[in-house]
């Protein structure tokens, strides 16, 4: 070894040993600070790490405003969003929308081509009949009326024109929902605004959906749970996060026992009814989005399936009706899971 | 608990006084809990919140935050409080009355500024904290619109708690220390199918009536958000 290079780790040393090549450790005083809001049909978290109070608050109230707009503009629950639009001229004519929502339908029906169909936003109008999103209760629907709406679930019969910015959904009685996507859309934009207003570290939860930007104010990674998809008030593992996102799709979340058989929110796209073979997904992806489509495409394709596809830009963490745990080897190495006993 | 008995706990707990001479009663029940176990925790009850933290900020900043980073949050309180503040640090209930060090006189400064102590309502509850692990662990808080609407001990047993959401009501049941919702207005019910709480940090929602029914503290596993 040459002096240069022994002088060179020598150098390395000094600097890790003094913190200055450690990311994200403190090197003003920092303030953690948490704020909560009922947003996207959920409760939304925020931990900002700033120097000032303040200035933290002040990011997490333009986050939240960001997500509120975002809400305005996708809600299929409100008439008066471009969704809602779009669902009322449902085989009737085309409606112009904001570039934005354009973008995200756009990604949406990339997603569902990319997926075969297996995630697919036309589902809107399975789901309404069945009442999950909806204030009434939820209820086996009857087959006939099941099949007739199936035949509507298909997100070739979204038109997009890219000249005028309009949206067509081809048969009446057509109905998009953004739910599998909106709300890590939604993350993604309020992390951009968070980093606009100069906050770099912080999480933001939405209902379970979660991006972690840079470290905590302890120079730490954040630490991310997994809810146990039958004792819920238990976790089934933890791990460690840093700019990146995770969500979860499961079938405990929104769901009703009927003729003692539990039926959930996440349909297959198939055949109508909430796909079965897991009690739930988790996956890590770049964006928050992405972790929000992977996870419900992945929690309907199974394991064999994610196995058979790989490389993807996901990893995925599933939990199968028996309770198995089966996750990459990444998770362990790079993202520390531990499972909890 | 009367003033008396408060003295007496904290008087058992440290040599040191509280602020005022009347702690509201959630400050008093916090400091009660927390003394012995947190190194820094600094609580104010205030209906002036904005000018409470710019000149709360800059003092901790001067005086406590070149040593480490706190951790902040603020919710509201329902009903009328006293507007005050309680100090904590290495384990002591402050007096800062009689303390003579800077952080001392600078939070009494701030507290004349603000008029305390005096009877507010609504008012917001400000905390600082080293570690928020030790912050009221004892104690099942329900919160609709993040506003704080009633603390509970956890060994209390309440069978029928009715809170008031934003559609309709939640009923709490808190029974040999564990919390759970036994009716909701709500549709779903998905709230009532969360099971019952008792560790820090555990929470039940009930998203319609934007209702929130926490054990007070941070999670056992020390998790900063949990994936669902």
């Amino acid at each position: 070894m040459s002096i240069k290079t022994v002088g060179y780790f020598f150098l390395l040393g000094l600097l890790t040993g003094s913190g200055l090549l450690a990311q994200d450790k403190p090197t003003a005083p920092l303030f953690e600070v948490t704020a909560t809001k009922y947003l996207l049909g959920t409760q939304v978290d925020i931990i900002a790490v700033g120097e000032s109070v303040q200035s933290a608050k002040q990011a997490c109230y333009f986050a939240f405003r960001e997500m509120e707009r975002i809400e305005r503009m996708l809600s299929s629950h409100r008439e008066d969003s471009e969704i809602g639009r779009i669902n009322q001229q449902a085989g009737l004519q085309p409606v112009p929308v904001s570039p934005e929502t354009f973008a995200i339908l756009q990604r949406a029906l990339n997603y569902s081509r990319r997926f075969q169909g297996l995630f697919d936003i036309s589902i809107g109008t399975v789901l309404h009949l069945w009442g999950f999103n909806e204030d009434r209760d939820i209820r086996l629907p009857p087959p006939d009326s099941l099949r007739q709406r199936l035949a509507l679930v298909n997100y070739r019969y979204i038109r997009l024109n890219p000249r005028d910015t309009t949206v067509t959904l081809l048969k009446p009685g057509m109905r998009i929902d953004l739910g599998g996507i909106a709300k890590g859309y939604a993350i993604d934009r309020a992390a951009a605004t968070m980093r606009r207003h100069g906050i770099r570290r912080f999480l933001i939860n939405a209902g379970g959906d979660i991006y972690a930007a840079g470290r905590k104010a302890n120079g730490q990674r954040w630490r991310i749970g997994i809810k146990h998809p039958r004792e819920l008030n238990s976790l089934l593992a933890t791990f460690e996060l840093s700019d990146y996102a995770v969500a979860t799709s499961g079938d405990y979340e929104r769901y009703a026992i009927l003729n003692g058989r539990r039926y959930h929110h996440i349909l297959d796209p198939r055949t109508g009814y909430p796909a079965s073979g897991y009690r739930s997904v988790t996956v890590l992806a770049q964006t928050a989005e992405a972790a929000d489509v992977w996870a419900t495409y992945l929690f309907i394709l199974g394991r064999a399936g994610y196995k058979k596809a790989h490389p993807l830009p996901v990893t995925a963490l599933f939990v199968d009706q028996r309770g198995r745990v089966e996750y990459d080897p990444v998770w362990r190495e790079k993202y520390r899971l531990q499972l909890v006993q | 608990m009367n003033r008396r008995d408060f003295i007496k706990q904290i008087s058992f707990m440290t040599s040191g006084l509280v602020l005022s001479n009347a702690l509201p009663g959630f400050l008093r029940k916090a400091a009660a809990v927390e003394i012995q176990r947190t190194p820094f925790q600094l609580s104010v009850v205030t209906d002036r919140p904005d000018e409470a933290l710019a000149r709360l900020e800059n003092l901790l900043k001067s005086r406590v935050l070149s040593k480490s980073s706190l951790k902040y949050a603020e919710y509201r309180l329902a009903g009328d409080h006293l507007s005050d503040m309680a100090l904590i640090s290495g384990g002591r209930l402050i007096n800062v009355h009689q303390a003579q060090d800077e952080l001392s006189r600078g939070l009494l400064e701030i507290a004349r500024s603000l008029d305390m102590p005096r009877r507010v309502g609504n008012p917001v509850l400000m905390q600082f904290s080293q570690d928020l692990s030790s912050m009221d662990p004892e104690k099942i808080q329900i919160f609709v619109r993040n506003q704080l609407v009633e603390e509970i001990d956890m060994h209390e047993n309440r069978e029928y708690l009715r809170v008031a959401g934003v559609q309709g009501f939640v009923a709490v049941a808190v029974r040999q220390g564990k919390a759970n919702i036994v009716e909701a207005s709500c549709r779903h019910q998905t709230c009532m199918k969360m099971g019952s709480i008792h560790h820090p940090g555990q929470n039940l929602v009930c998203i319609p009536n934007q209702v929130r029914v926490v054990v007070a503290g941070q999670h056992a596993k020390g998790v900063d958000g949990i994936v669902y």
